[in-house]
């Protein structure tokens, strides 16, 4: 994968997806929280 | 701000009638939250407006039989759903509310309001304050369309019959909730029971 | 020439955001916080792009230039820095630090641990590693300047600093996170554009992949040139941490949670932050990679990037590229800068020798301690110019070895206490200092910053047995903080249909509680 070992690809070049799934969890997340303190 | 709700011909008022009592309301949050030391439960009343919804049949099916809140005895209508409005935050929802859950309330024709008002003590259950409404009463009636437009657009029954679906005069329904007070460890908080379904949600002061 | 014409419109541009923010600064909360008004937008870059330093153009692609793709543990982490800390600090501590009517981070830990003890030994320790911080920077700037423009070191250092310093004085915290939001736009526009440069002249990810191969493969592993690091998943796994949760005990970096609009900033910020922090990060790294490619003899790994930007672009190129490392070294150096002078005019100036001074007066003091701060920089700067990313590392830990344990424990656990803060703060960077200067990392093969992280997390549990336990009204606010929290079996059985009746009955008890 883009001439570079498997193991190198996958540790470094899967953590932008890790991180922005994470981002995306963290905002429902706190939506969710917003809601129930909020009562919106 | 000062909410002005004038109501030019002031609407029939109804109470929902509680069915939770404080006991029963107390033992069920002591039962959940961990470390409770004390409950404590103030009884109020909130303000809605009902709106019959009258709803044509769709063409060659037999008419089905009438139900809702009202039915049209009370509104002339022919009633098969029925909408209120929280006359608090203004937000408007389908409602299944039966007509033997209600019984009619107050000096009749209703003071005008907001109504400084409170409901007496009645069996197995203290007097409760009603809150002050806070929207017009044109400001729930639009929102009350509004709402009827949203959902005929969402509903295929009620699509097809969309230009036979009429709003009927609202009536005013109090609805009885316990405010709770839960001393526990760590954390004191505040809960909002509804005494009629039992239903919960915390209150954020 | 055409890099001196677009970096002087750059400091033009920036020193008019200062110009225009300083007719706005009217109270002191106004000045060291921009008057709590920052949306999440500004929030996420200016809180990224001082978070990433001139060292992002330096010290990381050096890393990948000597070690190869090993560098990127490094970078990995560092994405994911903005957010976890806006997810696990920016909320709460939002919250408790306008109950609390904090305007420094140093005062927050003041107030939320009830200890002026916590008040001096903070401010000493912020004061001294900040402006090392800040050295560094300021050094950093007059030598990209000088490596670009051919002025002299002093002369470049005087511009570069001049104009931070001028707009940090006169417009404060607002003008600080202005211009790094315009800074942030430039660092990810300057580092995506030379990335896609870099990488078109090496035949793009797979072309640079198969050079690296053939000069050395190990280059390619997961454990550096030649192997150096190999299977030491315990170095790896420190590179990764002190990048994602460093950033958490650096008190020019908290303070923007206390800075946002509202606790609801932090959400949108946090994603903000991600994708900035995506577009941005990696590519320094791999220009250090491109570098091995393209600059096989270059003799100091530090200067890889200006390197690149001065030999390989061409001339837009290359001024686009020195203007994205000022941008960076000039966001962290302001924000630096303001953090150190307010914590000098609030938490040591009007706590200790004045405590009655007027807003106005306060004002006038902080913009005057913000500057002095600047001039002593430049000052020991121009005397002494030490290896610069040794002092930014070295003051990164022990900043954040000092604060990390205290700021996560004054809004997780509401019984975390003075005694306990204080000796997380001290055994941190005491724990930090020594391994550095021990050199302790190479016998143990523990990084000095993870080092401090776990003593002082110990210490922290340890004494905080001994320390009693924080005031009613303390805990009462870190609860606020919190949110309310509800036991799982009541949680799952909330009726959301009774949400606005909730909110309703809520404002009704608040405004009776005002009339009773």
């Amino acid at each position: 994968m883009f001439g570079m070992p498997a193991a190198s690809f996958w540790w470094f070049l899967s953590w932008p997806v890790i991180w922005a799934v994470l981002a995306i969890l963290v905002y429902i997340k706190m939506t969710r929280e917003e809601r129930s303190e909020e009562g919106e | 701000m000062t909410p002005s709700l004038e109501v030019s011909i002031p609407p029939k008022c109804f109470l929902l009638k509680p069915l939770i009592r404080e006991v029963d309301a107390t033992c069920s949050l002591e039962e959940r939250y961990p470390g409770v030391t004390q409950v404590s439960a103030r009884l109020i009343y909130y303000p809605y407006f009902g709106f019959p919804v009258a709803i044509g049949s769709p063409r060659g099916s037999r008419p089905s039989p009438l139900s809702g809140l009202f039915c049209s005895e009370d509104t002339g209508v022919p009633e098969r759903i029925s909408i209120i409005v929280d006359l608090l935050e203004g937000q408007a929802a389908v409602t299944d509310i039966t007509r033997e859950q209600l019984e009619a309330f107050g000096p009749d024709p209703l003071p005008h309001l907001p109504f400084a008002l409170t409901v007496p003590a009645r069996e197995g259950f203290p007097p409760g304050k009603v809150l002050d409404a806070r929207i017009t009463m044109d400001d729930a009636n639009k929102t009350a369309l509004t709402f009827l437009t949203f959902i005929a657009t969402k509903s295929r029954r009620l699509r097809r019959c969309a230009s036979e679906v009429t709003l009927g005069a609202p009536v005013l329904i109090l609805k009885p909730f316990w405010i709770m007070e839960i001393q526990s460890h760590p954390d004191n908080s505040k809960m909002l029971v509804d005494a009629v379904s039992g239903g919960y949600h915390p209150i954020l002061t | 020439m055409i890099e001196k014409i677009v970096f002087i419109v750059y400091l033009a541009g920036m020193l008019f955001i200062g110009y225009y923010f300083s007719r706005r600064d009217e109270t002191l909360e106004d000045y060291l916080l921009g008057g709590r008004t920052i949306g999440p937008a500004v929030t996420a870059l200016t809180m990224q792009s001082t978070s990433m330093s001139g060292y992002m153009f330096m010290g990381g692609p050096a890393l990948t230039f000597k070690s190869g793709w090993f560098g990127f543990w490094y970078a990995t982490g560092d994405v994911g820095g903005g957010l976890v800390n806006l997810a696990i600090l920016g909320k709460r501590m939002r919250r408790l630090s306008q109950i609390l009517g904090a305007l420094t981070p140093i005062e927050y830990l003041e107030k939320r641990y009830e200890c002026k003890a916590i008040t001096i030994i903070g401010s000493l320790i912020s004061i001294v590693f900040l402006s090392c911080y800040v050295i560094g920077q300021f050094i950093a700037s007059g030598k990209t300047l000088e490596t670009l423009t051919g002025w002299p070191f002093a002369v470049s250092l005087l511009i570069g600093v001049g104009v931070i310093i001028g707009y940090t004085v006169s417009g404060g915290y607002l003008a600080v996170c202005w211009t790094d939001f315009f800074q942030g736009i430039i660092m990810v526009l300057g580092m995506f554009g030379i990335l896609i440069m870099g990488l078109s002249r090496v035949g793009g990810l797979t072309g640079l992949n198969n050079a690296l191969g053939k000069m050395d493969p190990t280059y390619l592993s997961l454990w550096g040139k030649g192997l150096e690091y190999n299977n030491q998943w315990g170095v790896a796994l420190g590179a990764l941490l002190i990048y994602a949760i460093g950033y958490m005990g650096l008190p020019h970096v908290v303070v923007r949670h206390m800075s946002m609009k509202s606790p609801k900033t932090a959400k949108v910020a946090a994603v903000y932050s991600t994708i900035w922090n995506i577009l941005f990060v990696y590519s320094p790294y791999v220009l250090g990679l491109i570098g091995i490619a393209l600059l096989p003899n270059l003799k100091d790994p530090e200067m890889v990037v200006p390197a690149l930007a001065h030999e390989v672009f061409p001339g837009i190129f290359s001024a686009l590229l020195l203007t994205a490392i000022m941008a960076a070294i000039m966001s962290t150096a302001d924000s630096l800068l303001m953090q150190a002078g307010s914590i000098l005019a609030r938490d040591v100036y009007q706590r200790f020798f004045r405590p009655n001074a007027s807003q106005k007066q306060m004002v006038f003091v902080s913009r005057l301690l913000v500057f002095a701060v600047g001039v002593f920089g430049i000052i020991l700067a121009v005397l002494q110019p030490p290896t610069v990313f040794g002092i930014v590392v070295f003051a990164f830990g022990t900043l954040g070895d000092s604060f990390i344990v205290p700021y996560i424990a004054a809004v997780y656990y509401e019984k975390a206490n003075k005694v306990g803060a204080l000796a997380a703060m001290i055994s941190g960077a005491i724990t930090n200092i020594i391994w550095t200067a021990g050199a302790l990392d190479r016998t143990t093969a523990i990084h000095p910053f993870l080092a401090g992280l776990i003593v002082s997390a110990v210490f922290f549990v340890i004494f905080n047995r001994f320390g009693r336990d924080p005031s009613q009204e303390i805990k009462d606010a870190v609860r606020r903080a919190m949110g309310v929290r509800i036991p799982k079996g009541v949680e799952s059985g909330i009726s959301a249909m009774m949400a606005p009746e909730a909110k309703a009955v809520a404002r009704f008890l608040r405004e009776e509680g005002v009339t009773a």
